[in-house]
C-alpha cells in the first residue's frame, strides 16, 4: 500500500496529453460506415402558429433519405424541469401547443440526407406557413394582464414567483439612516464553448438506441431521450466522448433526442455538427434579469432592510429557470445578514431565446446587485467597503434571509479577509479596514480604482431538488490490489473533474494513481453521478467514491476476488422555500469568495482595462491546486467578458450578433495582467477530504468588483452590463467627468 | 461557401484578365478572403490572378506600390523593409499589425481588402489619410473614389496595385481608436498627418477616420482649418462633422463623440509634439 497522500497534489490532467496533441475524440469526430446526415431546419418565427409544413420538395431532392416532423416523435415534450418544449413543432402531435414556435430556436423538422450539403439544400426547401401570433419580449410586459399567453397552463407567463417575508420591512425603513436604491440590468450571456454541438446517434452492438454527444449528465440525456421516444432506459445509450466546455450551456437538450428519433427510426448512423453561428442562434444563454431595489442601513453599517423585486426572462422555455432564478432570489441579498427583507423574484416566459444554466446560475445577477449596493453604501456611510462587509457577513448562528441558519462552515468573513489583505489595497487598523489611495498614471485621460466584491454559491443542487451520486469501485488482485476500476459518470467538461476522481479513489483505496483506471461518460457502464453543475462533482462523486471504495476495502478484507462496491452518496436533504414567507432551508453546503479587482478606465473613451484580479476561494479542501487556479483563471475572465464585453444583441427576440467576430469575448489580449489565487482550506464535515467546491465562485463576484473599481476610478456607478465602452461613457457624462472641454 | 462556381479561369495577363472579368458573375480571386466571406451565390466563375505578378511592391521616383496578390503580412514585410526611408511606410508597418492578426494576415490579401471596403478597417483608413491611389481595370484612381464608387464596380474590376507617395520627411503621423476591447477592431478610429515647413508652420495635415460613415473617410475641412491657422486644434474641430449611423457595436450618439474624442487626440499627438 502507498503511504503518500494522493489529495493535494499537483498531477497533470489525465486527458491532457491527448487533448494537447489532437488524439483526443470530440463528438464531431466519430464517423462510421453508411452514415447519413441530419440538419435541423428552425422557426423562421418568432410566435407563431404553424398552419402548414409542407416537406414534399425537400423530400424528393434525390440524396434525402428522411423527413421527420412533429408527427414523428412519439411523446413530443421535452425539458430539464418541465416538460414544456415540443422537441418538433408543428402539425401532427399530441402535445398540446406544438403546432406554435415560441422563439426562433424553435425545431421545425429534421432532415436526414446522404452528405451534409444535401441536408442542408432539404432543409431549405421545407416549406412553413405560419400564422403570426402576438410577441412580448420584455419580462416585465410578460406578466401584464394584457400580455400574449405563451403556455396553456401558465397565467401571465409566470413561470415561477419567489417571495421572500421576513421581519417588519415598513417599519425598519424608519430605522434606517442611509437608504441607497437602485435599478440593475444585466443582459443574456453566450456560453461560447470551444465545441460547437455535435453528435452521432446509431444502433449498437446491443441494438441499443446510442447517441455520442457532449453533455453534462449522460443519465439526464438519456432520460430525456426515453420519455421523447416512450422508450425504456435499457433500450438507449448516451456516450460521452471529450466535451469541449459546457459552463451549463449543455445541461439541456440540443441534437440529443433527434438524432436518437433518426437512428432508431433508420437503423443506420446519423451524424449532426452545428456551426458556430447555429450554436449560437440555438443553444440557450444566460438569464437577463432587472433588478429594483433599495437597502437601508444605519449609521454604524448595520443593515436593517433590504427591498426587492427581480424579473428574469427565461425566454420561450422553462430550461433551469425556475431554479436559476430562485438562486438569483437567494443571492440578491447576499453573504449578510438582513433582519427584514421582502424580495419578489419572477421566472417569466418570453419569446426570446430560452435562459437556462450558466456559470453560478443565477448568483452573479444576485451578486451584481447586493454587491454594488454594499459598495454604494459604504459609500454614502463613509465606512470601508471592507469594513462594511465584515460588520453584516452571516456566521453560523446568523439567519439567512430565508429565516434559516447557514449550514455548518461559514467563512465568508476569512475569505474577505484574505483577499483584502492579499491585495496589498488593504489593512486592518484600530478604526477598522482602510483601504490605501492607489496611484494615478500621469494620462489626465486615464484613471485607475480598485474594488471589492464577494459572494456564496451553493454546492449541489437547491431548493429541494433530488441530489445524488453513485460510483462503483472495483479492486482487483489476488494478495494485494493490482488495479482499481472506478465507475463514475461524472462529466469532465475541461474543468478536470476525471483527475480529481482518479486522485481521490487513489486516496481512499490507498493506491498510486497509477493503478486507477476510470470507466465513465457512458449509461451502459454507469449509474447516475447528477450533472456537472452547481460547483458540486467533486464533492459528490468524491463522496459516493470515497463510500464506494470503502465498501470494497470491506470486501477486500472479506477475501472477494474481486471485491466490488456500489455506493449511493445522498446529502442532506434541502427543502423548498415556503411560498409566502420565503422560510426554507435551500441548500446543503455553500462555498465562499472575495475579489479584489483594479482597473484602468478611459474617462473620454469608456474602454475600462482590467489591471489585476485578485480571488480568495475557500474551497474547504483541495484535491488538486493546479485545477483550482485554472478555474479561478478561467472564471475571473469568463466574469470579465460578463462584465465589460459580451452583448448579446436581441431585438425582437432575433439575436443579431451570432459570430465571435460581433459577440465578443476576452482573448490573451483582454485578459487581466494578473490574476491571483488565493486557496484557502476551511474544511467541511460532510465533504469528502473536507472539500466543498468551487468551479462556479470566481465568476460570481467578478461585475461587481469591476463596478466597484470603476467607481473608485471615477466617482461614477454602473448599473449595467456589460459595462461596454458606451455605458461607460454614458454614465461618465451623466456625471460630468470626461466632459471634452 | 461558393456553392456555385463552375469555373475558374487562369489568365496569363492583365489583359486577358480584364476581359474575362467583364462576363457577368464572374469575380477576381485575389486569395478568397473577401469571396468566402461574401459567400455570394451569384459567383458562378473566379478568375484566378496568381500568374499575373501583383504579389509584388514596387519603388516609384515619389513612392511606392503594394500589388493586390500581396498578403497583408508580405505588405508589412514590404513596408518595414522601407520604414527606415520613409516614414510613411513605418506607419503603414504599424497600422497593417493593428489590422488584423497574424493567421489573417497571411491569408488575406490587399484586393481583398480593397475589395470588402470594411467601415472600420483602419488599414483602408490609412489608404485614405495617405490619398493613396487604387490602380484598377489600368486606370489610377484615387482612394477616396474607390471606397464610394458602386459595389458592382468594385468587385469586378481587376485591381493591380496601390500607390502611395512618400510624405514629407518631417511628418507626424498618429492613430488613436477606440474599441470594445483593446485589441478589437475599432468602433471609430483616427488618423492625423501633419508636416510642417523648415520655418515650423504647419504646411500639410491631414484626419482620416473610420467607424462615422459608410468607409473610412477623410476630413478636409478640420485638415484646411489646420493648415490656415498653423495647426489650431481646438478651431479646426469646429469644422468637425460627421454623420455617423449607429449599430450594435456603437451608437450613433457615441460614434459622433468618439469622433471628436480621437480627433483631438490624434491632432494633439502630431501638432503639439511636433511643434516641440
Amino acid at each position: 500500500m502507498a503511504t503518500e497522500s494522493r489529495i493535494g497534489v499537483d498531477i497533470p490532467r489525465i486527458d491532457a496529453v491527448g487533448k494537447v496533441t489532437g488524439e483526443t475524440f470530440y463528438p464531431s469526430d466519430f464517423d462510421m460506415d453508411g452514415q447519413l446526415w441530419m440538419k435541423i431546419r428552425f422557426s423562421d418565427r418568432v410566435h407563431a402558429r404553424i398552419t402548414r409544413l409542407d416537406t414534399s420538395k425537400a423530400s424528393a431532392l434525390p440524396g434525402v433519405v428522411r423527413i421527420f416532423t412533429a408527427a414523428d416523435v412519439p411523446v413530443n415534450e421535452y425539458g430539464l424541469v418541465i416538460y414544456d418544449q415540443p422537441v418538433l413543432c408543428g402539425p401532427g402531435s399530441d402535445k398540446v401547443g406544438a403546432d406554435i414556435v415560441r422563439c426562433l430556436m424553435d425545431q421545425v423538422a429534421v432532415v436526414v440526407a446522404e452528405t451534409p450539403e444535401i441536408a442542408a439544400q432539404a432543409a431549405q426547401l421545407i416549406e412553413v406557413e405560419y400564422e403570426d401570433l402576438p410577441i412580448v419580449t420584455d419580462p416585465e410586459a410578460a406578466i401584464s394582464p394584457d400580455a400574449p399567453q405563451l403556455h396553456p397552463d401558465t397565467p401571465n407567463n409566470i413561470i415561477k414567483h419567489y417571495r421572500i417575508r421576513k421581519g417588519d420591512v415598513e417599519s425598519a425603513w424608519q430605522e434606517a439612516d442611509v437608504i441607497i436604491e437602485g435599478v440593475y440590468e444585466t443582459g443574456h450571456q453566450e456560453h461560447a464553448y470551444l465545441q460547437p454541438e455535435a453528435g452521432l446517434g446509431y444502433i449498437d452492438e446491443q441494438g441499443r438506441i446510442t447517441v455520442v454527444v457532449a453533455g453534462q449528465w449522460v443519465h439526464e440525456d438519456q432520460e430525456q431521450i426515453c420519455h421523447a421516444l416512450n422508450l425504456p432506459p435499457e433500450r438507449v445509450r448516451v456516450i460521452y466522448p471529450a466535451v469541449g466546455g459546457a459552463f451549463g450551456g449543455r445541461e439541456d437538450m440540443s441534437v440529443q433526442i433527434v438524432l436518437a428519433l433518426a437512428a432508431w427510426k433508420l437503423e443506420r448512423p446519423v451524424k449532426i455538427i452545428w456551426s458556430r453561428e447555429e450554436s449560437i442562434l440555438y443553444h440557450h444563454k444566460r438569464h437577463p434579469v432587472r433588478v429594483y431595489t433599495r437597502w437601508g442601513a444605519k449609521r454604524n453599517g448595520e443593515i436593517v432592510a433590504v427591498e426587492a423585486t427581480v424579473y428574469g426572462d427565461g425566454g420561450a422555455y422553462n430550461y433551469t429557470s425556475n431554479k436559476v432564478m430562485g438562486n438569483a432570489h437567494l443571492m440578491v441579498t447576499g453573504p449578510y445578514v438582513i433582519p427584514n427583507a421582502k424580495i419578489d423574484t419572477y421566472a417569466v416566459y418570453t419569446n426570446n431565446i430560452p435562459a437556462g444554466a450558466f456559470r453560478g446560475f443565477g448568483g452573479p445577477q444576485g451578486a451584481f446587485v447586493a454587491e454594488t449596493q454594499m459598495n454604494r453604501l459604504a459609500e454614502a456611510l463613509n465606512i470601508d467597503p471592507v469594513e462594511l462587509r465584515l460588520r453584516n457577513v452571516i456566521d453560523e448562528n446568523s439567519l439567512m434571509t430565508v429565516s434559516t441558519p447557514p449550514p455548518p462552515g461559514v467563512s465568508i468573513r476569512e475569505v474577505i479577509e484574505s483577499c483584502a489583505l492579499s491585495s496589498g489595497h488593504w489593512q486592518p487598523s484600530a478604526n477598522g479596514w482602510q483601504m490605501s489611495i492607489i496611484e494615478q498614471p500621469s494620462d489626465p485621460t486615464k484613471r485607475r480604482g480598485i474594488g471589492i466584491a464577494c459572494a456564496f454559491k451553493n454546492i449541489g443542487y437547491s431548493f429541494g431538488f433530488p441530489e445524488q451520486s453513485w460510483a462503483t469501485v472495483e479492486l482487483h488482485g489476488t494478495t494485494e490490489i493490482e488495479s482499481v476500476v472506478v465507475r463514475a459518470a461524472g462529466a469532465e467538461v475541461g474543468q478536470g473533474a476525471h483527475t480529481v476522481f482518479v486522485q481521490m479513489a487513489a486516496e481512499a483505496v490507498g493506491v498510486p494513481i497509477e493503478k486507477v483506471r476510470l470507466l465513465t461518460h457512458d449509461t451502459a457502464e454507469t449509474r447516475t453521478s447528477g450533472s456537472s453543475s452547481a460547483s458540486r462533482m467533486t464533492f459528490m462523486a468524491g463522496n459516493a467514491i470515497k463510500g464506494a471504495a470503502a465498501l470494497a476495502l470491506q470486501k477486500w478484507k472479506d477475501e472477494d476476488r474481486p471485491a466490488i462496491a456500489t455506493y449511493q452518496y445522498r446529502p442532506p436533504r434541502t427543502t423548498t422555500l415556503d411560498p409566502e414567507t420565503g422560510k426554507g432551508t435551500p441548500n446543503f453546503a455553500y462555498g465562499y469568495v472575495a475579489e479584489v479587482a483594479e482597473v484602468e478606465v478611459d474617462i473620454e473613451t469608456g474602454l475600462v482595462e482590467v489591471l489585476r484580479v485578485i480571488c480568495a476561494n475557500d474551497v474547504g479542501k483541495a484535491i488538486n491546486r493546479r485545477l483550482i487556479e485554472g478555474q479561478v483563471e478561467g472564471g475571473v475572465v469568463q466574469g470579465q467578458g460578463y462584465a465589460l464585453m459580451e452583448k448579446l444583441v436581441v431585438k425582437d427576440g432575433r439575436i443579431l450578433n451570432p459570430y465571435f467576430s460581433t459577440y465578443l469575448i476576452p482573448t490573451v489580449y483582454d485578459v487581466p495582467h494578473e490574476v491571483k489565487s488565493i486557496i484557502l482550506e476551511y474544511p467541511i464535515e460532510i465533504g469528502p477530504w473536507g472539500v466543498r467546491g468551487m468551479a462556479e465562485m470566481p465568476f460570481m463576484p467578478i461585475a461587481p468588483a469591476i463596478a466597484a473599481a470603476i467607481h473608485n476610478a471615477t466617482g461614477v456607478w454602473i448599473t449595467k452590463l456589460p459595462m461596454t465602452p458606451e455605458v461607460v461613457v454614458q454614465a461618465l457624462r451623466a456625471q460630468g467627468v470626461g466632459e471634452i472641454g | 461557401m461558393l456553392a456555385n462556381v463552375e469555373n475558374i479561369y487562369v489568365p496569363h495577363t492583365i489583359d486577358e484578365a480584364i476581359h474575362v472579368l467583364q462576363e457577368p458573375h464572374v469575380r477576381p480571386l485575389y486569395g478568397g478572403v473577401a469571396l468566402h466571406r461574401e459567400s455570394s451565390l451569384d459567383v458562378r466563375a473566379v478568375v484566378d490572378l496568381s500568374q499575373l505578378g501583383l504579389d509584388q511592391h514596387r519603388a516609384f521616383d515619389k513612392g511606392f506600390a503594394l500589388g493586390s496578390m500581396m498578403t497583408l503580412e508580405a505588405a508589412l514585410a514590404a513596408c518595414e523593409s522601407m520604414q527606415r526611408r520613409y516614414p510613411n511606410a513605418r506607419f503603414l508597418a504599424e497600422i497593417i499589425r493593428e489590422e488584423a492578426p497574424v493567421n489573417l494576415r497571411n491569408t488575406m490579401t490587399l484586393g481583398d481588402l480593397l475589395v470588402e471596403r470594411r467601415p472600420n478597417s483602419i488599414l483602408l483608413t490609412a489608404f485614405v489619410l495617405l490619398d493613396a491611389q487604387v490602380d484598377a481595370n489600368g486606370w489610377p484612381r484615387f482612394i477616396h473614389d474607390w471606397l464610394s464608387a458602386p459595389d458592382v464596380e468594385v468587385k469586378s474590376a481587376l485591381i493591380t496595385e496601390i500607390a502611395l507617395e512618400h510624405g514629407a520627411e518631417n511628418a507626424r503621423y498618429t492613430f488613436e481608436k477606440v474599441a470594445r476591447t483593446p485589441k478589437d477592431a475599432p468602433i471609430v478610429g483616427a488618423m492625423a498627418y501633419v508636416a510642417r515647413d523648415s520655418d515650423g508652420i504647419v504646411n500639410d495635415a491631414r484626419l482620416a477616420m473610420c467607424g462615422v460613415a459608410e468607409f473610412p473617410i477623410p476630413l478636409s475641412s478640420v485638415d484646411e482649418e489646420l493648415i490656415a491657422t498653423n495647426g489650431n486644434i481646438e478651431q479646426a474641430l469646429q469644422r468637425l462633422q460627421v454623420n455617423p449611423t449607429g449599430d450594435h457595436w456603437g451608437s450613433a450618439e457615441y460614434r459622433a463623440a468618439m469622433a471628436m474624442v480621437l480627433a483631438r487626440r490624434v491632432l494633439n499627438q502630431t501638432i503639439n509634439i511636433t511643434g516641440e
